[in-house]
């Protein structure tokens, strides 16, 4: 019978470190871990929809109002003319956006792993 | 040791097996008036800033050259930069496509019930009359460098610039050596490469419900556009005004939920949404075969008409 050389122990275990990273990897990403994106110009940033909440704009220099609950997102307030960003209602699906053209604004919801790349519309 | 270097070939092919997956992040911010997101591989993510400057820098340039067309009188006429002059021939020839639904010099009119931004109200007649008598692509004078003003019309380009916008950083990402990403302006978005093999995955948002989808595309080195009543509009008196006008009717229109098409340029995708609005089925039917343009055309009714191949891109 052959013998089990160091080289064999150190191939395997490469290997199935290797594997056992990806896997891992694959787990997290599809456990689509959902985050809000909050585009002001062209800055993002991206807020927690864990907890529910009221973001106030006026930090960033915008006078409007987010509102956070049940993991979604929706624009309550905002001093635009058409009001059409809060007319576009709740956000909570994955890639789902409320926009503001008039103050730079638009709320996204982003996924880990999304089944779009892109959406027309 | 020919097996040792058999065991680190196969460990090198199962390494890059696994890493050789690109992963791509999007980015968004305002450009032009609406949200553009840019989706780029995560080795190519240093030239988001220079991407996004140049689309900036040629929203500006469109910007001043409209406000000063825009700024001329019945009978005058200037010098414009030849980039320019293609952009207005351009769109005397979509409204010529339309047979005169389309119309560049509609924002005399629309401009009174206050789009594209708000706020917004009807017009009173005397307006909307004097307003017609200056509406046509027919008024606009090009002769050489010169463009002149044959009546007091104002124009917008908003149903093509933007697309003509992405084209031109798209001719940009390749420049740089990009292979793969999308530029997606508002919804109006061209699919660079083909995401290593993939194809990009589009959706056509659901004209009523958000976080839905009317068909699934799968593209490779394509554009697509929607053109929809569902998002720039207002409700007076209980009755629907959209952004979208007949330029014949000299009112907005109101023929379908949305019309998506796939072109090779954004530029087309995008005035061809719009085009395609304003035309009736059979209409659509015909145009799309002479400009070899998928279709899809969501009507009040909920029903899907597909037209020239739409389904050949569609993801089962």
């Amino acid at each position: 019978m052959k013998r089990i050389s160091l080289f064999d122990i150190v191939f395997l275990s490469l290997f199935l470190l290797t594997i056992l990273y990806f896997i891992i990897v694959r787990l997290y990403s599809s456990n689509s871990n959902k985050s809000l994106i909050l585009t002001i110009g062209d800055k993002q940033y991206e807020i927690s929809l864990e907890e529910d909440k009221v973001v106030d704009l006026r930090e960033y220099g915008k006078k409007m109002k987010i509102s956070i609950k049940d993991k979604k997102a929706r624009i309550i307030e905002s001093d635009c003319p058409d009001k059409t960003c809060i007319r576009m209602g709740v956000v909570g699906s994955c890639g789902e956006s409320a926009v503001c053209v008039p103050n730079e604004v638009s709320i996204h919801i982003k996924c880990s792993k999304s089944d779009y790349d892109a959406i027309s519309k | 040791m020919p097996l040792l270097r058999k065991r680190l070939i196969f460990l090198i092919i199962v390494l890059s097996f696994f890493g050789c997956k690109n992963s791509y992040k999007q980015h968004s911010s305002f450009i032009m008036g609406t949200i553009v997101e840019i989706t780029l591989s995560k080795n190519d993510q240093h030239h988001l800033v220079d991407l996004t400057n140049y689309m900036n820098n040629l929203a500006e340039y469109l910007k001043a050259n409209i406000k000063h067309l825009n700024e001329m009188k019945m009978g005058e006429k200037d010098k414009f930069d030849p980039t320019f002059i293609k952009l207005i021939e351009k769109g005397i020839y979509y409204s010529e496509i339309s047979g005169g639904r389309f119309d560049i010099t509609i924002y005399t009119l629309m401009k009174l019930y206050g789009f594209p931004e708000g706020p917004y109200d009807l017009p009173d007649d005397a307006q909307i009359s004097e307003a017609a008598k200056n509406i046509s692509y027919r008024n606009i004078i090009l002769n050489g460098e010169l463009i002149g003003k044959k009546s007091n019309f104002e124009i917008d380009m908003g149903a093509y610039a933007k697309g003509w916008i992405v084209d031109e950083t798209v001719k940009k990402m390749k420049e740089f050596g990009i292979k793969d990403g999308i530029i997606n302006a508002g919804g109006d978005l061209y699919c660079l490469g083909d995401k290593d093999g993939e194809g990009w995955i589009i959706g056509i948002q659901h004209p009523d419900e958000k976080g839905r989808v009317i068909s699934v595309i799968k593209l490779k080195n394509k554009a697509v556009a929607t053109s929809g009543d569902y998002e720039r509009f207002f409700i007076k008196d209980g009755k629907k005004y959209i952004h979208i006008f007949d330029a014949l009717k000299k009112k907005p229109a109101d023929n379908y939920k949305s019309v998506s098409v796939i072109a090779d340029t954004v530029e087309m995708a995008d005035a061809l949404s719009t085009v395609y609005y304003l035309m009736t089925p059979e209409e659509i039917k015909k145009v799309c075969k002479e400009m070899k343009t998928p279709v899809m055309v969501y009507n009040h009714d909920n029903k899907k008409l597909t037209f020239c191949g739409w389904e050949q891109f569609e993801k089962n």
